[in-house]
This record gives C-alpha cells, sequence and structure tokens, in this order.
C-alpha cells in the first residue's frame, strides 16, 4: 500500500506535541467514471484526482472559441453541465451549454475561481460545453478542471480521456493553448458525509490492510438520501478510493492509502463500505455468479464492455460476437458443456464392476464390510 | 368511533389529571454533523407525545375507572383532551395505572398517555401558524427538501413565492413530491396569469386540483387544505396536469412550500 509522506513531515509533526488534527479526504472514483470527494471536515482542498489545466484563447471570429459536444438531445432533457473554473486573465470568460433551454450559461469575471452549476432543460438542440467571449477575438486565460455534463441523470458524458480538455474543438479559428497539470489547480470542494474512516491497520506483510469508512446517510431530498441514491445509482463495488490524512496545517497529506470499496452497506442513518488495499486479491469479495450457456454481465457495464450500436443483448455468444456489440473477450458464459468431459463417473466403464472403497491394484486387499 | 371515546371531555371531568402535567415531544428527526460544515437532518421516526399524566387525591373511584379506561382500550385507543392547548391526541395507556393510598378513599393515580400514530382523530388539529411549520421547496442549505420527477423543473426566483422562489414545470405529469411526519398540510403557492392547474395527492390518493391562474400576480398564500390526516409519515403529491384555466397562458405550476401540521 503506498504511503506518501511529504519530505521533513515526520521531523515537524515530531515537535508540535500532538498540535495538529488530520483531515480525511476521500476521493472515489466509480467504475462508471462518476466521482466524489467526500471529508470529515468540510472544506476546499487539492484533490487527488484533478489538477488544473490552463486554456489560452487568442483571436478568432466569433464569441464560442472552446467547445465539447456532449451529443443530440431531445425537447425536455435534462441537463446539467459543472466545471471549476479559476479566471486569471483579464477578460470574461461565459460557459455555455447550447443545448440547454435559452442556452444557460455562467458568467466567471477576471480574478473569480468558481464551480460552475448550470441546469436547464434543453430545446432539442447539441448539448456541448463551450468557452465563450464577451466579444469576438477576445483573449482569455483560464485554469479549468473537472468538466461534467449529464442527460437525465446520466454518468458524466465527458469521457475520461477529454476531463482535461484534451480533444475539444477550436471554433472560428480560436488559437487555443491547453497546459496540462498547472500547477495552481482550484480546490475541490469536500462534502462533510464522513462520520469515520482511515482506520486501516498496517501491517508488514500488507496483508490484511483494510479499513471501514462510515458515511451520513441523511442529506438528501425528504425522500431521497444522497449516499443511498449514489449507490444504487453508479457501480461503487470496486471503485477505486483514495483516503488521505491531511494536515490544514501543513497543507499536506501525511498518510496516503489507495484502496478499493466493497460491502457497501446503507442503514438508516448512515452507510458503510469496506476500504480494501489494491494489494491483496484476497480480500476481493466477488459476488457469486451462477455457471451458464447465456452471459450473465449487465449489457454495456463496465464487465460488458461493449460500445456497439445495439440496444440490448440476447446475452448469448452469437449475439457478443455480432458487429453491434463486439465484447465476446469478456464473454463470461460456459457455451457448452459435453456431458462425461468434466466429471468422471462414480461408476467404472459399460460391463464392469464399481470398485470398492479400498480397492486398489495389486497387494493384500482391506477386508470387505460385513453386511 | 374510538377517537369518539374521550377520557377527560371538559374542564369539570373527574378524570383531568393534576398539573404539573409534564409532557414529551419524542425527537423524530436524525440528526447529524460533521465536524465542520453543514447539518443534516431527516426525518425518520413516527411517534407522538407522551404524557406522563397523574391525579392527586383522588377518590378510589376514580382509580378504577381509570384502571378500565386502560383495560378496555388495551388493544384499542381513545382521546385524550390537552385543555390548555386545546387539542385531542389518539392513543391508550402505555400501562396500568399504578395508585398509592394518600388518604381516607382518597389515591394518587398515575399513568403514561401515549400518542399513536395512524388513528383517527376526534378533532384534527387546525391550529396553523403555531403548531404547523413550513417544508419549502429547498432548505436554506440549498439542498432539495422537494423530489423532483420529470424534465421540466427548473427554479424560479420570484417575490411572490413563499420564501422568494419555487421549482416550476410546464410539462405534464411532471412530479414533485414532499415527504413529512404530522397531521394534514397546506398548499402554499403563488398565482399569475401563466399559470396552469396543480393536482394534489395526499399518500397515493387524489385529493383535489387547484388553479393557479389569476390575471395580476398575487403573492403566495395557502391554497388547498387537507385537514383530515392522521399522525403519520406522509407524501403529498403536486403533479402537473398540463390543463389550465381559459384566460391562462400556459400551464405552469410551482412546487412552492408545503405547510405541515405537527
Amino acid at each position: 500500500m503506498p504511503i506518501v509522506q511529504p519530505a521533513g513531515t515526520e521531523l515537524f509533526l515530531s515537535k508540535q506535541g500532538g498540535m495538529f488534527v488530520p483531515v480525511i479526504l476521500l476521493d472515489i472514483q466509480t467504475l462508471d467514471g462518476t466521482q466524489y470527494f467526500w471529508s470529515d471536515y468540510e472544506g476546499y482542498y487539492p484533490s487527488k484526482f484533478l489538477t488544473g489545466t490552463r486554456i489560452q484563447s487568442s483571436g478568432g471570429t466569433i464569441t464560442q472559441q472552446l467547445a465539447f459536444s456532449l451529443g443530440a438531445t431531445v425537447a425536455g432533457d435534462a441537463c446539467f453541465v459543472s466545471i471549476v473554473i479559476k479566471n486569471q486573465g483579464a477578460s470574461t470568460v461565459d460557459i455555455g451549454t447550447n443545448g440547454n433551454g435559452g442556452d444557460p450559461s455562467a458568467v466567471i469575471p477576471p480574478g473569480m475561481t468558481s464551480q460552475v452549476l448550470i441546469r436547464g432543460v434543453s430545446v432539442g438542440n447539441l448539448f456541448q460545453i463551450s468557452f465563450n467571449t464577451s466579444a469576438a477575438g477576445m483573449a482569455w486565460d483560464v485554469v479549468a478542471f473537472n468538466p461534467i455534463g449529464t442527460k437525465n441523470g446520466s454518468a458524466n458524458l465527458v469521457p475520461l480521456a477529454n476531463r482535461t480538455f484534451a480533444g475539444w474543438t477550436a471554433v472560428g479559428g480560436a488559437a487555443i493553448t491547453v497546459t496540462q497539470a498547472f500547477d495552481v489547480a482550484p480546490l475541490q470542494f469536500y462534502n462533510g458525509w464522513i462520520k469515520s474512516g482511515c482506520n486501516f491497520t498496517c501491517t508488514k506483510d500488507m496483508s490484511s490492510n483494510a479499513g471501514d469508512l462510515l458515511l451520513q446517510n441523511l442529506s438528501g431530498n425528504t425522500i431521497d438520501r444522497d449516499v443511498a441514491l449514489a449507490f444504487k445509482n453508479h457501480e461503487f463495488e470496486g471503485a477505486y478510493a483514495v483516503t488521505r490524512l491531511w494536515i490544514p496545517l501543513l497543507d499536506a497529506a501525511i498518510r496516503e492509502f489507495h484502496c478499493s470499496l466493497s460491502e457497501q452497506n446503507p442503514k438508516e442513518d448512515e452507510a458503510g463500505a469496506r476500504e480494501l488495499q489494491l494489494f491483496d486479491p484476497t480480500q476481493y469479495v466477488i459476488a457469486g455468479d451462477v455457471q451458464a450457456e447465456t452471459c450473465t454481465f449487465r449489457f454495456k457495464s463496465s464487465q460488458c464492455g461493449s460500445t456497439g450500436s445495439a440496444t440490448s443483448c440476447l446475452k448469448r455468444l452469437i449475439d457478443c460476437q455480432d458487429a453491434t456489440r463486439l465484447a465476446q473477450e469478456r464473454f463470461n458464459a460456459i457455451i457448452t458443456t459435453i456431458p462425461n468431459t468434466v466429471f468422471v463417473p462414480p461408476l467404472g466403464g459399460p460391463g464392469q464392476k464399481p470398485q470398492r472403497p479400498g480397492a486398489t491394484t495389486g497387494g493384500p486387499r482391506s477386508p470387505l464390510p460385513q453386511l | 368511533m374510538s377517537e369518539a371515546n374521550i377520557l377527560n371531555p371538559t374542564p369539570q371531568s373527574v378524570m383531568n389529571p393534576s398539573y404539573k402535567l409534564p409532557h414529551k415531544d419524542p425527537a423524530i428527526i436524525g440528526r447529524w454533523q460533521a465536524r465542520s460544515g453543514k447539518a443534516f437532518a431527516r426525518g425518520m421516526l413516527t411517534r407522538g407525545l407522551v404524557w406522563n399524566l397523574h391525579w392527586d387525591n383522588v377518590l378510589f373511584s376514580t382509580y378504577l375507572a381509570l384502571r378500565q379506561w386502560f383495560r378496555q382500550y388495551e388493544q384499542d385507543f381513545f382521546s385524550y383532551f390537552d385543555i390548555d392547548d386545546n387539542r385531542y391526541y389518539s392513543g391508550q395507556f402505555l400501562d396500568e395505572p399504578q395508585y398509592e393510598r394518600a388518604a381516607n378513599n382518597q389515591v394518587n393515580v398515575t399513568a403514561t398517555f401515549v400518542t399513536i400514530p395512524g388513528l383517527a382523530q376526534f378533532v384534527y388539529p387546525g391550529n396553523w401558524g403555531v403548531d404547523s411549520i413550513f417544508l419549502e421547496e429547498r432548505n436554506g442549505f440549498g439542498s432539495d427538501l422537494v423530489k423532483l420527477t420529470g424534465t421540466g423543473w427548473a427554479l424560479q426566483v420570484l417575490a411572490a413565492h413563499h420564501g422568494g422562489q419555487a421549482y416550476q414545470s410546464a410539462v405534464t405529469n411532471d412530479i414533485a413530491e414532499w415527504k413529512y411526519v404530522g397531521y394534514g398540510f397546506r398548499y402554499w403557492a403563488a398565482k399569475a396569469s401563466t399559470f396552469g392547474i396543480v393536482e394534489i395527492s395526499l399518500d397515493g390518493t387524489v385529493l383535489g386540483t387547484v388553479d393557479l391562474f389569476n390575471a395580476a400576480t398575487s403573492n403566495a398564500a395557502a391554497l388547498f387544505t387537507q385537514l383530515n390526516a392522521p399522525l403519520g409519515e406522509h407524501r403529498v403529491k403536486l403533479r402537473c396536469t398540463g390543463t389550465k384555466n381559459a384566460g391562462s397562458s400556459a400551464f405552469t405550476v410551482n412546487a412552492d412550500a408545503m405547510e405541515v401540521m405537527r
């Protein structure tokens, strides 16, 4: 289990006489790419997952300068966009959505850092996240991270590869410069949901390191609970979780545990999960599965892996091999079991007598039991 | 009609308990707060008020009557009249009334009365503005209190709305739903020339519709009242009907605020 300690931390802490209180920071990425940031001390901290991307632009013939398409919409689709922006240039930047009804947008003046949240209802346009300026060709300079776009409560429509703004489209002839891992990344807001966590047992052979995570399960609207809803909507089993003990005094982490989540357990007022260390596969809990001639994976799930155009699957190999699915390398069914090729029959072959227990070839035989 | 059987129907009844009358509001809200940050709370339980009643220096026959009430309604319920609050509560004695002899033919009696959810009331509470609380569309921390289903909901900031903002939708069959613990409720909303007709249901039963049209925009007011609801966990639902007054120019309905009786 990787443990990261900033240089000089131990020496510094040893001289503080306990004058520090670590904050638990938990960064989670579920199997469908959704990210969560939780803490036991609500606030803004540097994220483990995300570094800011610096984007600079100049020139261009229209106000829209950089965009990423999230696909078509139909009228009535509920669209949501979130992105964190630090405007370090001299001109205003406007985040647009296009597909939302009336194209609601958010304006970030120079010098402001903002977590942009835009909700709207589509009028049927193309759904996209775009960087706009107030006048055509105006130069701008921002640090941005964590672009999220969802439609009707879907997972993030921005693919992982494009969340660093790589592959975005320059519009109207604008000259775009993208600098990755820019060192003044804006901070991420960590929800104060953690009741306890980070109780890892560190053994010498790293075979039993695991922790228990306990979250509140009260927040949400009067009907749905936030945590339970997240567990319900996303694949937390096996989700990648990084737990850090963060010292605000130092602005650094003194412990860092990389884990996978398992055994989620939402209860009435709290929810728990087990944090299994990445190095010990014996602690992975694999759900029981059946041996069948049809695949047991949910179609288009991460385990299935199909990205084809088909909208349903009959779960047979022939369906999996079809050009509209093409995920046969992950097909998990046992296609055919030929009788007697796997199991040895309890009796001998045709015309042979059953072997008595203890019978061996040659040598003295054990006496048969008296009947 | 057990709720019509009132232990102490009048101020003159010999069954009125003696003062002082300690009573307990059971905790029905689950709360938690991180070491730093917002507090989280949620209605978790449905429990009614509990009174530790006592009758001091009453005739032994009063004890016998109380014992009879306990035995009669051990598997049933009756009403207790809180004279000071002018409210009736449906419930039963938790255990057998206990007594001690205080003097010749005089006893001190104690008994615990518990309000039980889900029972009919002799008179449903209607002291709005005193015993009621408001559930807005969002709480003060910015989190939704109402569950929105459908694609048309959007938050509108307008002084006429209760609390200055409300969710609005004009999409047919869009639903806004609150859950609360208490008795009846009142639906609060503004009226305007672009508003349509909203349908209101409680625990799956449609109660009626409200026409939100008004030629001039009017401030939020109690537009629909449901008094007769027993103590319990209730779901009140608003549905955009996609219908409107002939004078209205749109079908918009408001998920603004619910005033619920506790």
